[in-house]
């Protein structure tokens, strides 16, 4: 167990194609971004692990008036997935641009996208639903 | 209401269209407050504070246990309605913070004015209109006055306090005794809420 995590611990691992997690080993609770101390029980005993790749979409929207940094890149699908360990995460849904192709529920993998010289997150559909 | 779905009221965000948006916009208010002894030397008739809350949650939308409930309204408001003695069957009119429509919504739901996932039937019905049974942002609220954000919540105070002083014109509520507001500041991590009374 390391002592102290640090947000560089965490992009490396994105950099590296995977989401580095923590697991509370008091009182069980799961963290992503990994944590140094467990918010729920201040516990220190932390383990990490590399979360899942696969999750379900908890919320979406599909932005078509974007900020200036994004501008462009519109309509694109943004959502909050449900990864299948319990934890959520935020990020870019690739491959939508119509509300017509998503719905909360479907499946998605983690995947991993380059914004300027940092490594995000993002989703990808299992299938791609057709209305 | 045909235009709403057409394309004078653009896609935003997806479900959000334009007029599901509060303008950010300029604005200024301001309040006096005072001890009750001094109150009395400049009016007969002061507003008092007879409760209030702060709570705060996660910055991280996805951190959250419950995407349609804002956790910090409402522990707030079990402060605010504690500390006054009251609770949400007792509130004659409510400021709350429709930065979009959605969150109108999941305000008048949050602070128990209406049972989870009936907050967007009760306005549909009527029932927050003026002339309503719960009348919410008699002034129009963020998305009809604007937000120049950090004046939105004391500009609640000033409408609360026309309100009950029965100041408030054409927007009157009828026999307004009991006010509450409600402000958000990022998206929900941090809420405030007080309630006044004549």
């Amino acid at each position: 167990v390391k002592a102290v995590f640090t947000v560089k611990d965490y992009r490396e691992a994105l950099e590296e194609g995977y989401l580095l997690a923590s697991k509370c080993e008091r009182c069980g609770a799961i963290h992503l971004p990994p944590r140094p101390v467990c918010p729920k029980c201040c516990s220190r005993k932390l383990e990490r692990f590399r979360a899942s790749k696969r999750g379900r979409v908890a919320a979406y929207a599909v932005i078509h008036i974007p900020p200036s940094r994004m501008r462009g890149e519109e309509p694109y699908a943004v959502a909050i997935v449900e990864l299948m360990e319990g934890m959520k995460l935020s990020g870019r849904l690739l491959g939508i641009s119509t509300c017509e192709e998503i719905d909360t529920g479907i499946e998605v993998k983690v995947d991993f996208i380059k914004v300027g010289d940092k490594t995000l997150p993002c989703f990808r559909p299992l299938r791609v639903t057709h209305p | 209401m045909e235009f709403l779905r057409s394309p004078l009221n653009p896609v935003i965000a997806y479900p959000l269209r334009l007029f599901d948006c509060c303008p950010i916009s300029d604005g200024a208010a301001a309040v006096i407050m005072a001890a009750e002894e001094v109150a009395r030397r400049f009016t007969d008739t002061p507003i008092y504070v007879r409760g209030m809350g702060q709570a705060s949650d996660t910055m991280a939308l996805h951190d959250r246990e419950d995407l349609t409930t804002i956790r910090a309204t409402r522990l707030a408001a079990r402060q605010a309605y504690e500390m006054a003695g009251l609770g949400p069957e007792d509130i004659d009119v409510a400021d709350v913070h429709d930065c979009f429509t959605i969150a109108e919504v999941v305000a008048t739901e949050d602070l128990g004015f209406f049972p989870k996932g009936e907050g967007g039937k009760a306005a549909e019905e009527g029932r927050t209109s003026l002339r309503g049974d719960k009348p919410i942002n008699p002034d129009g609220g963020l998305k009809a006055k604007g937000h120049p954000v950090g004046a939105t919540g004391v500009a609640m105070a000033y409408e609360m306090f026309k309100q009950l002083r029965g100041e408030a014109d054409r927007r009157q509520v009828r026999d307004a005794e009991i006010g509450l507001i409600h402000n958000v500041g990022a998206s929900g991590a941090t809420v405030a809420i007080q309630i006044y009374g004549r």
